[in-house]
This record gives structure tokens, C-alpha cells and sequence, in this order.
């Protein structure tokens, strides 16, 4: 988790202290939740914010990623919608770029995080920025 | 031969109803943790989706449209959810507050859950239990996207509610029912009058766990998709003698008042303060709502 966010901000976004893991994936928790967790002394299946699993961001933290990192590429409609569905990012759906050199946060017209890529070439006719997680991951979850 | 199409409508006939098939209209609920219903309204009909508020759902609408709204980046951001009409109104009856400690005795896959901490602001203590394992994943995906983290989530039956040694504000039991013809085509081929007895009495002792689990002065709301008075009415009647309970009115403006006489068996008058959703009045699912204060 601490590995994903360095790709994206030096900053510390997230208090350890209020980071608990079950099984496999990672959730923040406050004090007040913490609490009532332990009064109840069983095993959750969820609780607070999903933070995710290893490189696969949740939700939240795409969203606080998106508040916190300037490194972003911004879509035009079709691409996003190609985005979301799995696909890699070509050069003519970007409309706009900052420090996109390496992973980047991928952000639709409405400057919403859709999800993260590493940049191939920003310039090329081809595959521009290789997508590695996208919000459609919350249907292909579901589905799965 | 207790069971099948006409047997079933005869029923609803001699309950005063001339039940027809209807076809449900698309509905959808704002969720305004993560988006405004300005924003929502505006962004969607962008898209050519048309909307209709419902009239008697607080953050809900009809919508038609010529894609599926269960893709779009709307719907990924989790500023919506796919919720039929009368399945939106149990929460908004149990009308949870910030700061509250609310339970959701069967919750997947979080259609309620999602609702009832958006009325908590996201706030408070929200419990959800569900006891299939298969069907934690929907509810998990389903708290996700919507962005809540007021909750905590276990894989538990809900008779099982008194081990968590907590006492609740409000409880939400949304029963596991024999369901209804609308939102299931072969309905009538495969219910029969055994079954919905066996499933009442699975819905008693969950009503009898959920009062037990209330704090005195609180609230409990009962609901099903049940148009079979076994699992509404009568098990409503069951509670009045067991439990000191009392039903209040829902303050809901759809709907058809409980029904207080069943076949032969007359109920206590507060009955009627319960909300039953015939389909072909409603345009809704069949539905029964119940909003019970333990005394």
C-alpha cells in the first residue's frame, strides 16, 4: 500500500496508526470504530474506509491519491469510457497532462480519478500510457 | 392443491386485491455522501438518461435510458444506486440519525446498508451482518463505491445478533421472504403455502433476535417483498402477543394501510399502521413495511 502511494506523492496521505489489515486488504479506521470493533471482539469482513490490496487501490484512496499527487493525465470522454472498460490509454484521448513521466493518475473531464497507468510514450501513435488499475475493477470484482 | 398462479391470485383476491402484473419501472437513489442531486440530475441527463423523481422516495428516481447504468463512471464513482421504489422506503422509514448505532440484520448486498449511512452522514456506528458468505462480496464492493466508513461488516447469521453484545438505536430487519411474482417470473411455479409457513417462522425468531438486540424506546423496522400475510400481517399479530411493542404509522405517502382482517382472523387495529405495496396500486414490487417501537 505504502509502495502504490510513493508512486504517486511523497506526502504522507495516510495515518499508519489508523490502518488495520484484514486478510488480505487494508482499511482506515477511526478511533470510535476501533473501539467498537474491539468491544465486539469478532473477526469483520469490513470496516471503515476501503484502503485495498497491494497495488489494487480502493476507492478512497484513488480519490485521496487524486487530492494529493500532481502526476496526471486528463482524458477526453471516449477514452475514458475505454478506460474504465480495461484499456490501455492511446496518445489522441489526452487532453492534458502534468508530470506524466512515469505512473501516472488518470483523471476524466470532471477531474475524477478513474484509476492509474505508467507512461509508455505520451507521444506516440500507439499506447501511450499502459493502464494498470481502473475503476471497472469495482464491476469485474462483483462479477467474478 | 396449495400452490400455483390462480391459487396464489384467488388469495390475493379474498385479502380485497385484484392483483395484476405490472412492469416495474427503472429506479435509481441519489447518494448525496459522495455527489449532489443537482449535480447527479444534471450529469445523467448529459449522458440522454431520462428521469423522473418518484414521489414518495426521498432521494429517488425513475430513469429510462438506452444503456445500462450499472457501467457508467457515475455509478463507478458511487454516486448512485440501482434500487427499486419500494425497496428505498424501509430506510427511510427507520430514519437513522448521525451519531445513532443502527444494525442491518441481513444487509447483503447493500442497497439498505449504503442507504441508512447515508441518512447517518456517514456518521455513528452502523452494523451490517449478513450470513452468506457468497454474498459478502456485493456488500463489501457495495460500501466501497458509495464511499462509506461508518460500518463494520460481519459474516453472521442475525439470529445469532445478541453475541455481539451490543444494544441498537434502530434496527433494520429487511426478512429473507418468499419474495413476489413481480421481480420474479416463475414465481407462482415454484411457492406454496408450506414454504411461505416455513419462512414466517424463520422471520419470527429474526424479529424476536431483533427486539432482543433494541433498546428499549427504539426502533425497529420490519420489511419484506412478500405479498403473503404469513410473513407480513400475522407475523405483525404474532409479535403484538408476544412482545411489548407497539406499531406506528410509517409516515410514508404510498402504499395501502396492513391488512387487519385475514381470511378469518381479525388483527389488532394497529396493524393498519403498517404499509402494504400492492404492485398493480404501486407500480412498485410487492412490499410490507412495519415500523415497531419496543416499549
Amino acid at each position: 500500500m505504502i509502495k502504490l502511494i510513493k508512486k504517486f506523492t511523497d506526502k504522507k496521505i495516510v495515518d499508519l496508526k489508523y490502518v488495520v489489515r484484514l486478510g488480505r486488504d487494508f482499511y482506515l479506521v477511526d478511533d470510535m470504530l476501533s473501539a467498537a470493533c474491539r468491544s465486539i471482539g469478532k473477526k469483520a469482513e469490513y470496516v471503515g474506509f476501503y484502503l485495498g490490496r497491494n497495488e489494487r487501490p480502493g476507492l478512497f484512496l484513488l480519490n485521496l491519491l487524486a487530492m494529493h499527487s500532481d502526476r496526471k493525465v486528463w482524458l477526453n470522454d471516449k477514452g475514458a469510457w475505454l478506460f474504465i472498460c480495461g484499456r490501455d490509454i492511446f496518445a489522441k484521448s489526452i487532453v492534458r497532462s502534468e508530470n506524466a513521466d512515469d505512473f501516472v493518475l488518470v483523471m476524466n473531464q470532471q477531474d475524477e480519478c478513474l484509476g492509474y497507468g505508467q507512461v509508455v510514450d505520451l507521444h506516440s501513435g500507439k499506447v501511450a500510457v499502459k493502464r494498470l488499475f481502473d475503476i471497472g475493477d469495482l464491476l469485474r470484482r462483483g462479477s467474478s | 392443491m396449495e400452490k400455483g398462479m390462480s391459487f396464489f391470485l384467488d388469495r390475493y383476491k379474498r385479502l380485497g386485491e385484484n392483483v395484476a402484473a405490472v412492469k416495474l419501472r427503472p429506479s435509481l437513489r441519489v447518494n448525496t455522501l459522495n455527489v449532489s442531486e443537482d449535480k447527479l440530475v444534471s450529469r445523467l441527463k448529459q449522458l440522454g438518461v431520462s428521469l423522473e423523481k418518484i414521489p414518495f422516495a426521498d432521494f429517488g428516481y425513475y430513469f429510462s435510458s438506452r444503456f445500462s447504468l450499472g457501467a457508467v463512471a457515475e455509478y463507478l464513482q458511487g454516486y448512485f444506486y440501482l434500487q427499486e421504489a419500494a425497496a428505498q422506503l424501509p430506510v427511510q422509514v427507520l430514519a437513522p440519525k448521525p451519531a445513532e448505532a443502527v444494525l442491518d440484520c441481513c444487509a447483503a448486498p447493500g442497497g439498505k446498508t449504503t442507504q441508512i449511512a447515508q441518512l447517518m452522514g456517514n456518521s455513528g456506528l452502523l452494523i451490517a451482518l449478513e450470513k452468506k458468505k457468497h454474498r459478502l462480496a456485493s456488500l463489501n464492493i457495495n460500501l466501497e463505491r458509495c464511499g462509506i466508513c461508518n460500518c463494520v461488516v460481519y459474516h453472521m447469521d442475525a439470529n445469532k445478533a445478541d453475541s455481539l453484545n451490543m444494544q441498537f438505536d434502530k434496527v433494520l430487519l429487511d426478512a429473507p421472504c418468499s419474495g413476489n411474482f413481480i421481480t420474479d417470473p416463475v414465481w407462482f411455479d415454484k411457492r406454496d403455502i408450506a414454504g411461505i409457513r416455513r419462512s414466517a417462522e424463520i422471520q419470527k425468531s429474526l424479529i424476536e433476535k431483533a427486539l432482543s438486540v433494541l433498546k428499549p424506546g427504539g426502533v425497529l423496522v420490519y420489511s419484506t417483498c412478500s405479498l403473503e400475510p404469513e410473513e407480513n400481517e400475522l407475523n405483525m399479530q404474532w409479535m403484538l402477543n408476544r412482545f411489548k411493542v407497539k406499531l406506528e404509522k410509517t409516515g410514508l405517502q404510498a402504499g395501502d394501510p396492513g391488512l387487519t382482517r385475514v381470511f378469518d382472523k381479525k388483527l389488532d387495529k394497529s396493524v393498519a399502521n403498517c404499509v402494504r405495496f400492492w404492485p398493480n396500486k404501486t407500480n412498485t414490487e410487492g412490499f410490507f413495511i412495519a415500523k415497531i417501537r419496543k416499549l
